[in-house]
């Protein structure tokens, strides 16, 4: 199989704060899913596989160039899709228009296959019927879905989605779920998101960072197997638990390690995330 | 009654297309009247050619309702000879949009009535407004913390220094156009009213240029106070409002618009991939 993404010692510091700090991992074709909290350096990672942000160290390779040389840059970007984390739009933009506009970035210069192209990209994210409208009128996750749109444009080989779930409900999500997991039969898509169930939902692997490092590099399955043993069910927060809160049926969920004789559960991929990354995460499960 | 000759194929598409001549459309029609065979063709390749047709109706008038209308800044640029995508990128350029050019024409408004009244410290108003004008524009043509969309588009081909580029020189184009109009209503018309076209140049160079070090907001307001400060000073010392504008003043100030215009294209790659976002 083809390696996609190759990173090795990347870093990358803003002042005195290292976002990246020697990360390594490579990326096949297939979804691969970065977690963390924030603040673990997700976005900066991801900003440096979309090339817009220069490391300060380290190797970075992607679809076989060097995004720091012109000439491997233009070629990667030719075969890259890239949704930011928080995308932004001009003002007066339909959505039509947006996707258009960028298609001409991506050098898409005849109008006819252009705008078959810009069509065939909103359909696939089920927003043809309001293509026409302006995007300050659409929802959250209609915008939301405009930024997919735009960076399937072409169908790219690399698709680096940063947070594209944010503000989606769950048939949104859905959707998102399959449109990508259709595109990632053939291209490496890498996600970011601070969402559990669509890593276990989409992606074949998955990527823990925290404090700029990474935490944990391997499969959905062993993300969940890291915490078995290790999860237990109690009437209340048990002291030797290091993150625990009530659930549902008024019984604590208690993560740590476990005493003798307790009611261990089977465990999430959560319960396997929450332990990695600790206190980072204890407000997310707070 | 049964026919037992039955019309040319050819003759039967050209006549369901409509591209036959009359005498030889009757002909055919005559003959479809009496030949249920003929006339089974006729119907089927008349399904077909109607579906090509709606579909191709039905394409292009989508087509049409899609396209986007083109703004006022299209249309202009497009007069130049601009491609039409390429004029859409242009378009949405913050520094081409109506209330950044109406505020360029009433920084030159008020820098020309200055200068009406005839003194040299009227004309020295003028140019020093003038060369800031593209100054600023350029600024804020394109970038982080500009564009909205500059994420997006700095991860496209044909984003980064190739963009800015190309909205650098319509802006470049807008301004000095308007710049221009304002100078020849100057009182007493002399070189001094071009006297703001290499500064101008200059210091929009060295902008861009120091705009690969850091933010262009930064860099325009680094370079304008800049410039006020050196015409302010020259000003000063020489005892003379417009000394700034001389020949050496012209000369100094082409030299910055070469040697910005070389470390601009050296670093042009700090356009394309930025060091801090």
């Amino acid at each position: 199989m083809t390696t996609t993404i190759s990173l090795s010692s990347l870093e990358k510091s803003y002042g005195r704060t290292r976002a990246v700090a020697g990360v390594d991992f490579v990326a096949e074709p297939g979804i691969t899913g970065l977690l963390g909290p924030n603040g673990a350096g997700k976005t900066t990672l991801m900003r440096m596989l979309a090339t817009v942000l220069a490391p300060d160290g380290g190797r970075l390779r992607l679809l076989g160039h060097d995004p720091g040389q012109p000439d491997g840059r233009l070629a990667i970007r030719r075969r890259l899709g890239y949704v930011p984390q928080e995308p932004a739009y001009h003002r007066n933009f339909t959505a039509f228009e947006f996707v258009d506009y960028v298609a001409i970035l991506k050098e898409m210069t005849d109008r006819k296959a252009r705008h078959d192209e810009v069509r065939r990209v909103l359909e696939l994210v089920a927003l043809a019927d309001v293509s026409g409208k302006k995007i300050k009128s659409l929802s959250g996750g209609m915008r939301r879905r405009v930024a997919l749109a735009q960076a399937l444009l072409g169908a790219p080989e690399l698709l680096v989605l940063d947070e594209p779930t944010a503000g989606l409900d769950p048939e949104q999500r859905l959707r998102f779920r399959e449109v990508v997991s259709a595109v990632a039969t053939d291209a490496t898509v890498v996600l970011s998101t601070h969402q559990t169930e669509d890593v276990s939902a989409l992606c074949q692997r998955v990527v823990v960072m925290h404090e700029g490092v990474v935490r944990y590099d391997g499969s959905v399955r062993g993300l969940a197997e890291g915490a078995r043993g290790r999860v237990w069910l109690a009437a209340d927060r048990h002291p030797s638990a290091r993150l625990s809160w009530r659930t549902g049926d008024g019984r604590h969920r208690n993560i740590g390690d476990a005493p003798p004789g307790v009611d261990l559960v089977e465990p999430s991929v959560e319960d396997g995330y929450l332990l990695l990354v600790g206190h980072g995460a204890q407000d997310k499960a707070a | 009654m049964t026919e037992t000759w039955h019309a040319d194929r050819r003759d039967i598409a050209g006549y369901t297309a409509g591209t036959i001549d009359d005498t030889r459309a009757g002909s055919i029609e005559a003959h479809l009247v009496t030949c249920a065979s003929c006339r089974d063709q006729v119907t089927g390749l008349a399904d077909r050619a109607d579906r090509a047709r709606i579909d191709r109706v039905w394409t292009s008038v989508v087509d049409t309702l899609d396209t986007p209308r083109p703004t006022v800044v299209e249309r202009v640029v497009r007069r130049f000879g601009v491609r039409a995508d390429t004029a859409r990128l242009l378009a949405i350029t913050p520094s081409l949009q109506g209330s950044w050019l109406l505020a360029v024409v009433l920084a030159l408004g008020f820098a020309t009535v200055a200068a009406q009244s005839g003194t040299d410290r009227g004309l020295a108003v003028f140019l020093i407004v003038a060369p800031l004008i593209p100054v600023a524009g350029v600024a804020a043509a394109f970038g982080p913390g500009i564009d909205p969309t500059w994420e997006i588009t700095a991860a496209a081909p044909g984003g980064g220094f190739r963009l800015l580029l190309q909205r650098a020189s319509a802006v470049l184009g807008a301004t000095f156009a308007l710049a221009s109009a304002a100078a020849v209503t100057l009182p007493g018309l002399s070189w001094t009213a071009a006297a703001w076209v290499l500064p101008a140049l200059g210091l929009t160079l060295a902008s861009l240029a120091l705009s690969t070090y850091t933010s262009p907001e930064r860099a325009a307001t680094a370079v304008s106070l800049g410039w006020i400060v050196v015409v302010t000073a020259s000003a000063h010392k020489t005892r003379d409002l417009l000394s700034a504008f001389d020949a050496g003043g012209q000369l100094t100030l082409t030299v910055v618009a070469v040697v910005a215009a070389i470390l601009v294209a050296r670093r042009r790659d700090s356009f394309e991939t930025r060091s801090q976002l």
